[in-house]
């Protein structure tokens, strides 16, 4: 049996007896990659935070179709130039390692995809 | 509506150029363009970038994929500069996707390996440029189809005439 704290007993009176939903914050952080992976965290965290995002700003006329930057977490330029984004993170000096600019188009965005190198060369032998 | 590729003629039969000193062959019924890869923060394009050979492959499904030693020869640039963006797996491998962008040198027209003396025009690589770091794959650098449907390009293939034709959607002066 599990004993529960005051504060667990309390919290669990404040709800009627069901547990707290931290199902959001769980869900954020289990779209993240291992977090042993070569991929960056601010790039990581930038691109779970547009996932999260993307139904939001696809429904949005004010977004959809424009470039965004997420810088970490947060959600930090729009743009209908992809140059002039280019131009405002290097005006704010976001390290390159913590930011990300995407199209609002539909389409998923992987940390890690299954590409096709294809490349298929032939020499033709003579008959 | 600017050419970024000018009827660029593709032979039927082998031919070879020099780049960098190294002999390049060209297999028959490849289509080349000359690209030179630049930092993703990089607004315009290197005046000092010497373009190098590409393929276009449609049936490669990212925009770009090179292997670390023409990355290093031939773009000038070491993969541990520029930030890891995610990676992708191919045929079993893993490979990191790094943060570029390219930029296309047309050629003129009907001229494989002659440039027109304009600044070249940028080619999105919003999800990075694939950076095999071990072996020889691919042969040469691959365009692939994803780059020309993210940045809206009209790619044109004339198999009667054998030239192929790249330019962008919209007039842009």
């Amino acid at each position: 049996m599990i004993e529960l704290t005051a504060e667990q007993q309390h919290q669990l009176d404040a709800t009627n007896g069901k547990p707290r939903i931290v199902a959001d914050r769980i869900s954020q952080v289990a779209s993240l990659p291992a977090a042993d992976s070569d991929i960056p965290v601010g790039i990581r965290e930038a691109r779970a935070a547009f996932r999260r995002d993307l139904p939001r700003l696809l429904a949005d006329g004010r977004t959809r179709g424009k470039y965004v930057c997420y810088h970490r977490s947060g959600l930090v330029v729009v743009s209908n130039d992809y140059r002039g984004i280019i131009d405002e993170c290097n005006r704010r000096e976001f390290p390159e390692n913590e930011y990300l600019v995407e199209k609002v188009v539909p389409g998923e965005r992987p940390d890690e995809e299954v590409i096709d190198g294809i490349l298929m060369e032939f020499i033709e032998e003579p008959a | 509506m600017p050419r970024l590729l000018d009827r660029m003629p593709f032979s039927d039969s082998p031919g070879e150029m020099f780049f960098r000193g190294e002999r390049i062959r060209v297999r028959p019924n490849q289509i080349l363009l000359w690209i030179h890869v630049g930092n993703q923060r990089a607004r315009d394009p290197s005046p000092a970038a010497v373009p190098f050979p590409v393929l276009l492959d449609t049936g490669h499904n990212h925009h770009f994929s090179i292997q670390r030693r023409h990355l290093v020869e031939w773009a000038g640039l070491q993969p541990e500069a520029l930030a890891v963006l995610g990676a992708v797996r191919e045929r079993g491998q893993r490979h990191l996707l790094h943060a570029a962008n390219l930029w296309i040198h047309t050629n003129v027209r009907g001229k494989r390996e002659q440039l027109v003396d304009r600044p070249p025009h940028l080619i999105e690589a919003r999800a990075g440029i694939a950076v095999y770091a071990e072996g020889d794959f691919p042969r040469r650098p691959i365009l692939g189809l994803r780059a020309i449907a993210e940045n809206e390009f009209i790619l044109t293939v004339n198999g009667k005439r054998r030239e192929a034709t790249l330019r962008t959607r919209f007039r842009l002066w």
